[in-house]
């Protein structure tokens, strides 16, 4: 669940990144993020994730009022939020079960918990036979598919995908787009935040554009059949 | 914490050491390298301490008794001399006895003392040493003023330069050790901090996750501590064995020169290495962790 009120923000140097984002996600929903580059996109990802504050507005995300964390609290609205990164961000030194398990010990599960739900989620990504892997033996998909099951291991209540196909090929990024709308069917929020409109038109789903820091439209269907951006 | 978290960290740091081997042994190296030079620097310091203490016990005092006393009467005064609480001990020598040392002094050349046993010029006298050096003027002093002491000498000149050079060796030593240590740890926390830069990633994905900054830290602890005790333990055997070989080879051979035994030192340079080491590994890595915590 994702509320975002009248929010601004102005990084450090005085460059403005966002201003008078209104934004409302309900638990359960499915949404493209779309926008050129330097539009804005990775800023509400980050304003999400508590990477960076915003400079004015409010905003809550998975019941955590973004103005009022503490440092301490982060790691916990973390935990709620599963991060897939356009580069992946495996750790190459491990495994593809340990990626993923390593995901489950940060917060603290039992071992026994840990060796239960890591195959079954490497099995919900298709990579149940990859499990002894490491990630430089993988393909761009592969990879990516790691990335998926490790935001997902903990259970999060949304998933967000922050241009997840940026280095995939057109065939991978499909595979990869049906999976989240698996994940989605299973009740777990997804935001895909992605310039890729061809992708975007493929699946039906709510589309909220961003130019210049601002949200241009929101609606739902593919978005990119109607207008150019 | 609970126990399966305990060996996920020490199974984590030990893996880690391995799993960056090269950051690892450039880090151990380094370390290593810091406590050698330490050490070796200790261990010169130490052995001048000791040669000047050998050249400060050398330093005697000899009291004469007066040429009237009959022997059984100057061993008599013995109980006088050691009234004088700063006295260490006290050896009575004959006049003959000490004729006899003068002449193995000379040894071949004993013959131009020929003549002399007939008429000893030599006094029955006590040989004393002392506790401090320090008080060499007023033992002196305190001898002269017992019954029966014809003459005391004793170099106070000499011993006061003995006093100075010790305490400017001492002082210089100290200064220098610090400074080392201080180096040290500057180049050490630089390597550590070359080793975090070089795992800023892995942080910063372990901190998207939503893992503490503990869960991160601790690893990085256990590995710096590792590391650290692996130095220690490295330069402990090198300083060993460079040292031996450096006193069986050069010093031994001048042999009028005291050395102090590794055995000896042994436990200053132990805990000097693991001291050093844990703390530069341990709180090196803890510190330097913080500006990569900061996601």
């Amino acid at each position: 669940m994702v509320r975002l009120l009248d929010v601004c923000k102005v990084y450090e140097n005085g460059t403005p990144a966002l201003s008078g984002i209104n934004l409302k996600i309900d638990d359960g929903e499915f949404v493209f993020l779309v926008g050129s580059s330097a539009s804005g996109k990775s800023t509400i990802v980050k304003i999400l994730t508590s990477e960076v504050k915003m400079t004015s507005g409010r905003g809550i995300v998975n019941g955590f009022n973004l103005n009022r964390i503490k440092p301490s609290k982060v790691p916990e609205l973390r935990r709620t939020v599963g991060v897939v990164f356009q580069d992946f961000r495996l750790i190459d030194k491990k495994t593809v079960y340990e990626n993923v398990a390593f995901a489950m010990r940060a917060v603290g599960a039992p071992p026994r918990i840990i060796k239960k739900r890591v195959p079954y989620v490497l099995q919900l990504v298709g990579l149940e036979r990859k499990m002894k892997s490491y990630p430089n033996e993988l393909s761009g998909g592969e990879r990516q598919r790691v990335a998926v099951a490790r935001a997902l291991v903990n259970n999060p209540s949304m998933i967000i995908a922050d241009e997840p196909t940026g280095n995939l090929d057109p065939k991978m990024s499909i595979e990869i787009m049906s999976l989240l709308e698996k994940i989605n069917e299973l009740g777990t929020t997804v935001l895909v935040v992605t310039h890729e409109r061809e992708l975007v038109n493929e699946f039906s789903k709510r589309v909220i554009a961003i130019d210049s820091g601002r949200i241009i439209s929101d609606r739902t269907g593919g978005y990119y059949q109607n207008e150019t951006l | 914490m609970k126990l399966y978290n305990i060996t996920y960290f020490l199974r984590e740091g030990i893996q880690s050491i391995f799993s960056h081997r090269l950051m690892s042994i450039a880090a151990t190296s380094v370390i290593c390298a810091c406590l050698l030079l330490m050490g070796s620097f200790s261990l010169v310091a130490m052995n001048i301490d000791k040669l000047l203490e050998d050249i400060e016990n050398k330093n005697e005092i000899v009291a004469y008794v007066e040429e009237t006393f009959t022997e059984e009467a100057a061993r008599a005064i013995e109980s006088d001399i050691l009234e004088i609480t700063e006295i260490d001990s006290v050896e009575y020598m004959t006049k003959e006895k000490a004729l006899e040392n003068f002449k193995k002094e000379f040894g071949d050349e004993s013959g131009i003392l020929d003549g002399l046993d007939e008429r000893n010029p030599l006094r029955d006298r006590y040989t004393v040493t002392l506790r401090n050096i320090h008080d060499t003027q007023k033992v002196a002093d305190a001898l002269s003023e017992v019954d029966g002491i014809a003459k005391v000498s004793a170099r106070s000149d000499i011993t006061d330069k003995i006093i100075q050079v010790r305490d400017v060796t001492t002082a210089i030593c100290t200064v220098l050790i610090l400074i080392l240590v201080l180096v040290s740890v500057f180049i050490i926390s630089n390597t550590v901090n070359l080793t975090m830069f070089n795992r800023r990633e892995e942080i910063a994905i372990m901190k998207m996750i939503g893992a503490t900054n503990g869960f991160v830290r601790i690893p990085f602890v256990i590995e710096g501590l590792l590391i650290g005790i692996a130095g220690a333990s490295v330069a402990l055997l090198l300083q060993w064995g460079v040292y031996e070989y450096i006193v069986a080879s050069t010093l031994s051979a001048i042999s009028f020169i005291p050395t102090v035994s590794f055995g000896s030192a042994i436990w200053y340079i132990l805990i000097m290495f693991y001291g050093v080491g844990i703390l530069v590994g341990g709180a090196g890595s803890a510190l330097t962790l913080r500006k990569f915590l900061k996601v």
